[in-house]
């Protein structure tokens, strides 16, 4: 075994084995707890071959996330907006449907294009399997779909002249809508941390959690972006803003939080920022806080130009199209590097706790130390105190900068 | 000999004795060669004892033949005598080679130590799990449970989702680059189906793999630990007996299990894996919970009293 690659290696922190410890039935004669089989693992591999395989999941996947993330929770805004909201807030709900009606059909045609038998993509509407995250977001997305139609139709009625019939046509559907877009925007996430790929099972539980605020971020900036010749009710314009890096600063603190788990080794072997996904990481972290100074830069300023205005949303936009590929992309790589995933599915099992009396020295599980770096916690920091600057300022103010009219929303 | 019944298009030099020599097939051949009788209802696996392994690789080549599956591009690649490196849509076996030519110490050993001294050798297949990753990721229910407990894809419902491949705890499925499906060992459902053993089974020379009904072999395994333990093998275990190495997060027990002889990841086996879907739950709630917590936000920010 070559001795340069022998490096403490750390345990996977989750629990192996879900059974409560009386249910078990461990045929200890079977493990034969010998020296070979139980002690501690030292990064022994099969001639550096991936242990599991990677995903078939590319860009394709990763823009198909983001656009049906965006439409979800486009949906959930206009649902807001639709029950709570004022008489003069209800154009934004007109954006909210058309958005989340081409988010669907979008998303729909990347994920059926994706499929390596394309014409037998009605297929999976076969069965429901409540084990599988694609059975339900198939399903969630067909019911999504067609409730987002039924939603716009209702807005065509409502824009047609039959506003009352219009009116609760469309909130009779708006609910559910919202409700099938929260489940598509959590959906993804689930979907890449229930498989067996070092990063993405790593990311357990945050992955969905993740998605959903760069969903929120994303599709904030794309009402800001849609109605960016438009104009809006007073305050809207800033309000939106600042739910967007609101929301942006959650997906920054959950992305240090997933991003941290997920180089193990920072001595050697896969770094998940090092090798092909780099460009697109740099970009996506790039667009972030990029942002965030674009909207401070304008609001030191107190001018309002048409290009500065599209450029802190397109900014967000850029950056929230480009996580769910930096994840994928990740993941796929991490697949390559058989260490990481058996060193992450070394046996819990065979510790003290399920066995008792026979775990010795070797089976104990070693936590080896890790640092923790200083930088994202200044990145943390600045997203939330720019997101704080903007909410509490832009509430003060108020009031938004006229421009001159070009469409209506 | 009966009269030999020759296939359609065969080469001039491969005709002499291409015919079977048999008028018919033998009904329930599986009990003259494995002892063993296939009904539907029982769960049947393998047991591959890699202390038998000779590393003819006639499993490898009798899988293909039966399976019609094309031969990969020859690529020697030095990992000892491994040149097809892992299971894939086209190779559902795969014997792994292990040399362990240093000692403990590093140093070349002096003394040969019993059971294929310092060669491990292994015929990897798809697990058939009881709980198996692939089987419940499959959104098309292209994979199901057969009524011999074995998991197998249906090829006419499959469409190339890809979601079992990177759900497989083993990296066992794939999708294959010919049809745009996913391929994987079937446990020879159509020889079961007509009682014959499994092609890799029938054919291997030693009886490393061994075919039968589940709880006979776990027994037999059981026995030959024993006996391999009293023989000075110490190192010998089970991987993917219940609730042992390989069996573990849920999985319960693989029903193509393996005596190794040394620790798992060496034969590139992950020592404890889990099924994935059992970290269904925590995700959706801690995404719901996140989702909720937005959605206040937006009430908070959005909504203005009028």
């Amino acid at each position: 075994m070559a001795k340069e690659n022998i490096v403490e290696l750390e345990y996977s922190r989750k629990e192996i084995d879900r059974n409560r410890p009386s249910e078990i039935s461990i045929d200890l004669e079977a493990i034969e707890n010998t020296e070979r089989s139980s002690s501690l693992y030292r990064g022994e591999n099969y001639y550096h071959l991936p242990a599991v395989k990677p995903s078939y999941y590319e860009w394709k996947i990763g823009v198909a996330f983001f656009s049906v993330g965006v439409g979800g929770i486009s949906q959930i805004l206009a649902a807001i907006i639709d029950f709570a909201g004022r008489e003069e807030d209800r154009p934004l709900i007109r954006v909210g449907r058309y958005l989340a009606l081409s988010g669907s059909l979008i998303t729909s045609a990347l994920y059926i294009i994706d499929l390596h038998t394309p014409d037998r993509w009605y297929n999976m509407m076969r069965i429901f399997r409540k084990t599988s995250w694609m059975s339900i977001g198939s399903w969630c997305l067909a019911s999504f779909g067609a409730l987002s139609g039924m939603t716009v139709l209702a807005q065509l009625v409502e824009d047609a002249g039959r506003k009352r019939l219009g009116k609760w046509m469309g909130r009779l559907f708006q609910l559910p809508a919202a409700a099938a877009g929260g489940m598509l925007c959590l959906y993804s996430g689930a979907e890449l941390e229930a498989t067996s790929l070092p990063v993405w099972e790593r990311s357990h539980p945050l992955l969905p959690a993740l998605f959903a605020a760069e969903n929120a971020s994303s599709a904030a900036s794309a009402i800001l972006l849609v109605t960016r010749n438009s104009k809006l009710p007073d305050g809207m314009r800033n309000r939106l803003e600042s739910f967007s890096f609101l929301s942006g600063a959650v997906e920054e603190i959950l992305y240090r939080m997933v991003s941290h788990r997920w180089v193990k080794h920072p001595g050697g072997g896969f770094n998940s920022g090092r090798k092909i996904a780099t460009p697109v990481s740099a970009f996506q972290r790039m667009g972030t806080i990029a942002s965030l100074f674009a909207r401070i830069l304008r609001m030191i300023r107190g001018r309002s130009s048409p290009e500065s205005s599209i450029l802190s949303p397109l900014l967000t936009l850029g950056s929230g199209l480009l996580l769910p590929v930096r994840v994928l992309l990740s993941g796929n790589e991490s697949a390559r590097y058989p260490e990481e995933y058996l060193s992450d599915t070394q046996p819990f099992a065979l510790s003290e706790r399920y066995i008792g009396a026979r775990g010795t020295e070797n089976n104990r599980n070693r936590i080896a130390k890790r640092e923790h770096p200083m930088s994202p916690f200044v990145g943390l920091g600045l997203s939330l105190a720019g997101a704080a600057v903007i909410v509490f300022y832009s509430k003060k103010r108020g009031r938004d900068q006229h421009r001159p009219e070009k469409y209506r929303v | 000999m009966g009269n030999p019944v020759y296939p359609a298009a065969v080469h001039s030099r491969a005709l002499d004795y291409t015919g079977s020599i048999l008028p018919r097939m033998i009904p329930n051949e599986s009990e003259l060669t494995a002892d063993v009788s296939i009904l539907p209802g029982k769960k049947y696996g393998f047991f591959t004892d890699t202390s038998l392994c000779i590393g003819c690789k006639a499993c490898e080549v009798a899988c293909k033949e039966w399976n019609i599956l094309p031969a990969e591009p020859v690529e020697l690649t030095g990992m000892s005598y491994d040149n097809t490196k892992a299971l894939s849509a086209t190779t559902w076996r795969h014997v792994r080679f292990i040399e362990k030519i240093e000692d403990e110490q590093g140093g070349r050993p002096n003394i040969l130590r019993p059971f294929q001294s310092q060669w491990l050798m292994m015929s990897d297949v798809c697990k058939h799990c009881a709980r198996a990753g692939c089987l419940e990721a499959c959104p098309t229910g292209a994979l199901f449970r057969t009524e011999f407990g074995t998991v197998v894809v249906q090829q006419d419902i499959c469409n190339g989702c890809a979601y079992c491949v990177p759900s497989c705890p083993f990296g066992v499925i794939e999708i294959s680059v010919h049809d745009g499906k996913a391929h994987k060992c079937t446990l020879c459902y159509d020889r079961l189906k007509g009682s014959l053993e499994p092609a890799c089974a029938k054919t291997c020379p030693t009886d490393s793999i061994q075919f039968g009904e589940l709880r006979e072999l776990q027994e037999r395994a059981r026995k030959r630990v024993k006996a391999l333990h009293e023989l000075g093998v110490k190192e010998a275990y089970l991987y993917g007996a219940s609730g042992g190495l390989g069996a573990t997060g849920g999985i319960e027990e693989l029903r193509a299990f393996f005596l190794l002889l040394d620790r798992p990841e060496i034969y590139n086996l992950p020592a404890a894996p889990t099924l994935p879907s059992g970290r269904m739950g925590k995700s959706l709630k801690t995404g719901a919970a996140t989702l909720m917590g937005i959605a206040l936000a937006a009430i908070f920010v959005l909504v203005r009293k009028s």
